[in-house]
């Protein structure tokens, strides 16, 4: 067989599922012999292939399905993330550069400070696009409903009765855009525990914490912050308050808190000579903790208590499913 | 001229969708690719060869078709004939391409395009 005949069954081929490879490469090249008619000179093979197309095209007939890296349905939502992504982890990359530059030991110029800070932002935020890329890719792959609900005329409707029950989009923006920060500073004091002390002239900084007490605690931190920014996420996609969702995001909300007073009432985690520094004893300091966690306890619930507020008393399901008169 | 490369896009598409009931309609006797695409090319219907075999493989997957090798030849062919799932969904297509030309026709007649 004439040689480019087998490479461009093989280049074909080469694209497509390894179980399909043997029997289409077996039937093209059949069809390529019948086109040829007999006639195997190196012209007509070459008139022939020509007309066949590329083994690009053709092997993307074959596949029938489109191979995406992110998905159209995909799409929007994957540039709003990268978007609110590199903003955040700009902006904080940016702020912690120049922060950490200005207790560096060693002086520096202008000109040094600016290209390390542009360095520090760009490596940033290549990783992030990196990272909310891959997570999508991932997420396309496995073909992951990012859709909203089916939508239908009864959703509508419900829409025009209850418009309270809207979740305002900045809201949902918002509390990404808040989450994403404290993840990051999340980030931080898990790297760097030791960034958050008190800072004095002529000596060494007292670290708040004690940095190997800490750091188990943070990650579980992070799970319940990445936990509450799906829930955020949740939120801006449905665009409306529903009983299952509420649940959801006050499961979240509760869980947060919880990890929050468990975490801060691990006395092992403060650093004793941070705690010197101020006339109050330990008794005092657990006190200030215990008085905060009430503090947070009664914003969560007010907070939570407005979100079912919107979401019982002003659900008329009555007027929603009343039909239009015609 | 400007309106050119749409009026050949529009025909194109207008084709893709009546392309499966063609290459249906062709294959109560077996008939093996190049074949194939000689019979409905001697019929009027221009198809692409890279756009036929692989639509065929595609309807072997779905079902509409059967496939045999002939090894007798001194090649060996795949050899592609209707199955009944195949039969069915072609006289139902039919009849639904009927419906369509004669309401499409009914809206020409009135435009006097016809």
């Amino acid at each position: 067989m004439h040689d480019l005949i087998t490479r461009y069954v093989e280049e074909t081929v080469r694209n497509l599922p390894p179980k399909d490879r043997t029997e289409v490469a077996l039937e093209l090249e059949a069809n390529i012999q019948d086109m040829l008619g007999g006639d195997t000179s190196t012209e007509k093979v070459e008139e022939t292939l020509l007309a066949l197309g590329s083994p690009a095209t053709l092997a993307r007939q074959y596949r029938s399905k489109e191979r995406y890296l992110i998905g159209p349905e995909t799409f929007d939502l994957y540039l709003m993330v990268l978007k609110i992504v590199s903003l955040v982890v700009g902006l904080v990359t940016m702020m912690i550069t120049f922060v950490s530059m200005f207790f560096a030991s060693e002086p520096t110029s202008i000109g040094l400070m600016i290209s390390k800070v542009l360095a520090s932002v760009f490596s940033a935020l290549t990783s992030s696009f990196l990272w909310v890329t891959i997570t999508f890719a991932i997420m396309s792959y496995y073909q992951v409903n990012t859709a909203l609900e089916e939508w239908d005329i009864k959703a509508l409707r419900s829409l025009e009765a209850v418009p309270t029950r809207l979740i305002k989009k900045g809201d949902s923006i918002g509390d990404m855009v808040g989450l994403s920060i404290f993840f990051v500073l999340l980030l931080v004091m898990y790297n760097r525990p030791e960034l958050i002390a008190i800072y004095r002239k002529e000596a060494a900084p007292i670290p708040l914490f004690i940095a190997d007490a800490l750091k188990p605690y943070i990650i579980g931190w992070m799970v319940t912050t990445i936990l509450t920014f799906s829930v955020a996420v949740m939120k801006y996609a449905k665009r409306i308050w529903k009983t299952s969702l509420f649940a959801l995001s006050a499961l979240a909300d509760l869980l947060g808190l919880c990890y929050f007073i468990f975490l801060s009432t691990r006395w092992k985690i403060y650093n004793p000579a941070f705690l010197n520094v101020f006339p109050a004893s330990m008794d005092r300091w657990q006190i200030i903790i215990k008085a905060a966690c009430v503090v947070l306890l009664i914003l969560t619930m007010i907070s939570l208590g407005d979100d079912a507020y919107t979401v019982f008393r002003r659900t008329r399901p009555n007027v929603s499913e009343k039909a239009p008169a015609r | 001229m400007k309106e050119e490369p749409i009026l050949t896009n529009l025909i194109t598409e207008l084709k893709r969708g009546t392309l499966t009931l063609c290459v249906l309609s062709q294959l109560e006797e077996k008939q093996y690719g190049y074949s194939l695409l000689q019979v409905l090319c001697d019929k009027h219907i221009a198809i692409e060869a890279n756009t036929l075999y692989p639509l065929l493989r595609r309807l072997e997957t779905q079902g509409l078709l059967e496939s045999s090798w002939d090894t007798t030849e001194a090649r060996p062919r795949k050899f592609y004939s209707l199955s009944s799932k195949g039969r069915t969904i072609l006289g139902e297509l039919a009849s639904a391409w009927r419906e369509q030309n004669t309401h499409i026709n009914a809206l020409l007649g009135e435009e006097s395009y016809a």
